[in-house]
């Protein structure tokens, strides 16, 4: 009875602190000295590589920022959490990111799946966000705190397709990934090639990261005698299946997707992805000033050349910081000024942002030739 | 309701107020969303538990039973506009005939072959939802479920989600105390001991493993739809082989055939990847070793059987 009564006692003290304690609480942080910027991305887990990258670029953003003296003399700090690339865990980061009332945008998250689960927790606490590598057409109608600096699979899968149509290719054959994003990708590029009167020959699925033999898909793609085959998922089976491919005596063009942009579709295929057109928004060996400095300053800080996903996470983070510097630390004020944003030259190219969020860039046109991506003329 | 035990005020109270108390910290919807998901997981280990520590059947795929709940209610809510109201119930038993379908055929086997097979179960369950694209939407998952309505009020923030939660875990937990501290818990465990004795005096075993099945795949229902409707989002990707291994490792760290285990594990399994977030990429290993260090030293769970008072143990001690 004596512990039972300890224990309520306790219990009662600790609601009578809570209920104290409230009423100073809900000011929020807007007089510090920091400003946060939220990174949600999938530092463990399947996608860890890109996680990685994606964590890398935005923490060179932060420390050339402040390095040019942080925002109006405040300094930026980047509060980086792991999304593992679940849809589960994206809802519980997106929910600590927005109760730190200190944090007024976030860059994320990076799968399509991810975005999608934290977009209601972003838009309803109205806290931006913008992702990086979210590309699924779906990620249009999140909401208005919902933004990318990575144009929409619709907007490539029609670019590829006007491409193709361009190269006189008429029957095309589509190898995709069986995830949101190859299904949604294979969707919006048959649609767009049908309409340029392209003839699409077949259709064939594989599971990512679970498909290592393309023979069976391979040789029925070859009974349909396509022109050309356009390749819906990620660089891993690209190489692969370019090089099955070669193996199989199938001599055909490839086309492909801004994801394949990465030198480890090279290091991977070898010889077999020779010939590969794809369109990339950022290039490396680009001329563009602002692309070089950026390349140098992470080469000098990370030892390594810059993946496509660390210049988006560097344009992504930019971005906010520059909503921020123009409009004022203040969340619905972050998402005033980018609702507004044209015109933005980052690393990825020119950024405007349209009435969904979507970001609307020209990419570059590029091909595998000698072993390197370059730009291409026809 | 005889005996209503003294601790269970000052923790009802405790449960109560704890809205109130996180609102002193400055992360406060965080602390929210995870005693939210603590929620959930009781609910799912428990009915677990049921299946793997009362009726003794080693079962690989309840992340599939988890998901149809979860699936059932986002679709009735999204395309038919039910009522979270219907949709609750209407998962959980939607559910329960996925439970009684799979445990029909598969009772017949044991152990490891069993395990095998609900583990594929688990497997086709979520090929299903990748790839059945016009009822699922595939891997694109069903975004924008509405928020449960409670006559004119909208269950919208994470403390109404908390108490709606709380409210469905406490009333599971007590069905499930009174189904387990029964004759039928207590024939479950006849026959997780030993089917030919239970035959022996009566006790059917095909039928309390059936029942067993049926009752733990409901229970999982009844999480998925609170899930659906707390995350505002369902995606294969929540429902993987993972999620079947994480319920299994919250019945056995907790202590299996024991309701305070079940509550333990699934508390701390869900607040320690959270709170280890500090240690970032080395989070998950962490806690694995923690797993593995406590399998190897205290093999019977933080709260094991061997301290449960009724049925079997506190019986025959008094």
């Amino acid at each position: 009875m004596k512990k039972a009564i300890t224990l309520l006692v306790t219990a009662s003290l600790f609601v009578l602190t809570a209920c104290g304690a409230n009423g100073g609480s809900s000011n929020g942080g807007s007089g510090s000295d920091i400003i946060k910027i939220g990174l949600a991305a999938p530092l463990t887990g399947a996608s860890a590589q890109d996680g990685e990258s994606i964590k890398k670029g935005a923490e060179l953003a932060v420390k050339l920022l402040n390095d040019a003296g942080g925002i109006d003399g405040k300094n930026v700090e980047l509060v980086a959490e792991d999304d593992k690339g679940d849809p589960k865990e994206a809802t519980n980061v997106a929910t600590k990111l927005t109760s730190n009332k200190d944090v007024l945008g976030v860059v994320g998250h990076f799968n399509s799946s991810a975005t999608l689960a934290g977009a209601p927790v972003y838009n309803k606490n109205k806290l931006v966000q913008v992702s990086p590598g979210s590309s699924s057409p779906k990620v249009s109608e999140a909401g208005d705190y919902t933004f990318r600096v990575i144009t929409t699979d619709a907007f490539q899968g029609d670019f590829v397709a006007q491409w193709t149509q361009e190269e006189g290719f008429k029957k095309v054959a589509i190898i995709y990934e069986q995830t949101d994003y190859g299904v949604g990708l294979a969707e919006v590029y048959q649609k767009a090639a049908e309409s340029y009167g392209i003839e699409i020959v077949g259709s064939e699925a594989y599971t990512a990261g679970q498909t290592k033999d393309f023979a069976s898909i391979l040789t029925k793609i070859k009974n349909n005698q396509p022109d050309a085959i356009f390749i819906g998922g990620l660089y891993n089976e690209a190489a692969l299946i370019a090089k099955q491919a070669q193996q199989q005596g199938l001599s055909l063009p490839f086309l492909g997707v801004d994801a394949l942009f990465s030198d480890a579709l090279i290091n991977l295929g070898g010889d077999a992805v020779e010939g590969f057109l794809l369109p990339g928004f950022f290039n490396v060996d680009s001329d563009n000033e602002k692309t070089k400095a950026f390349v140098d300053a992470y080469t000098a800080e990370y030892n390594e050349v810059p993946g496509t996903y660390a210049a988006y996470a560097f344009d992504a983070t930019n971005i906010i910081a520059e909503a921020i510097k123009n409009n004022g630390a203040d969340r619905e004020k972050v998402q005033e000024y980018l609702s507004t944003l044209k015109g933005y030259e980052g690393v990825t190219g020119v950024n405007d942002f349209d009435e969904n969020g979507d970001v609307l860039k020209n990419p570059e046109k590029l091909i595998v030739q000698d072993g390197k991506f370059q730009t291409y003329t026809k | 309701m005889k005996r209503i035990k003294i601790w269970a005020i000052p923790a009802a109270i405790l449960l109560l107020m704890l809205p109130f108390v996180v609102q002193m910290f400055d992360n406060a919807d965080f602390l929210l969303r995870i005693a939210v998901m603590i929620g959930i997981y009781i609910i799912l280990t428990l009915s677990l538990n049921i299946i793997v520590g009362y009726a003794g059947q080693f079962a690989l795929g309840h992340a599939a039973f988890y998901g149809i709940g979860a699936y059932t209610a986002a679709l009735l809510m999204v395309n038919y506009d039910v009522s979270f109201w219907l949709a609750l119930p209407a998962a959980a038993i939607v559910t329960g005939f996925f439970g009684f379908l799979l445990g029909t055929p598969v009772m017949r086997l044991k152990g490891d072959y069993l395990g095998i097979v609900t583990l594929g179960f688990g497997e086709i369950v979520r090929l299903i939802f990748v790839n059945w694209i016009d009822l699922t939407n595939g891997p694109m998952g069903i975004p924008g479920i509405p928020a449960p309505s409670l006559g004119s009020y909208t269950l919208g923030s994470n403390m109404d989600f908390y108490y709606l939660v709380l409210v469905v875990t406490v009333i599971s937990v007590l069905i499930i105390r009174r189904i387990v501290q029964s004759g039928f818990g207590l024939n479950l465990l006849t026959v997780r001991e030993d089917e030919i004795a239970a035959e022996s005096i009566g006790i059917r075993p095909m039928k309390y493993k059936l029942l067993a099945f049926t009752i733990g795949a409901l229970f999982a229902g009844v999480a998925g739809a609170l899930f659906a409707v707390t995350a505002m989002f369902v995606s294969p990707d929540s429902f993987q082989y993972v999620e079947s291994v994480n319920i299994l490792a919250m019945v056995v760290l907790g202590g299996t055939a024991s309701i305070p285990g079940s509550i333990l594990g699934a508390t701390i399994l869900t607040v320690a990847p959270e709170a280890l977030r500090f240690i970032s990429d080395y989070r998950l290993i962490l806690l694995g070793l923690i797993i593995v260090l406590m399998m190897v030293y205290k093999p019977s769970g933080f709260w094991g059987e061997s301290k449960r008072k009724r049925n079997f143990f506190g019986m025959t001690g008094r």
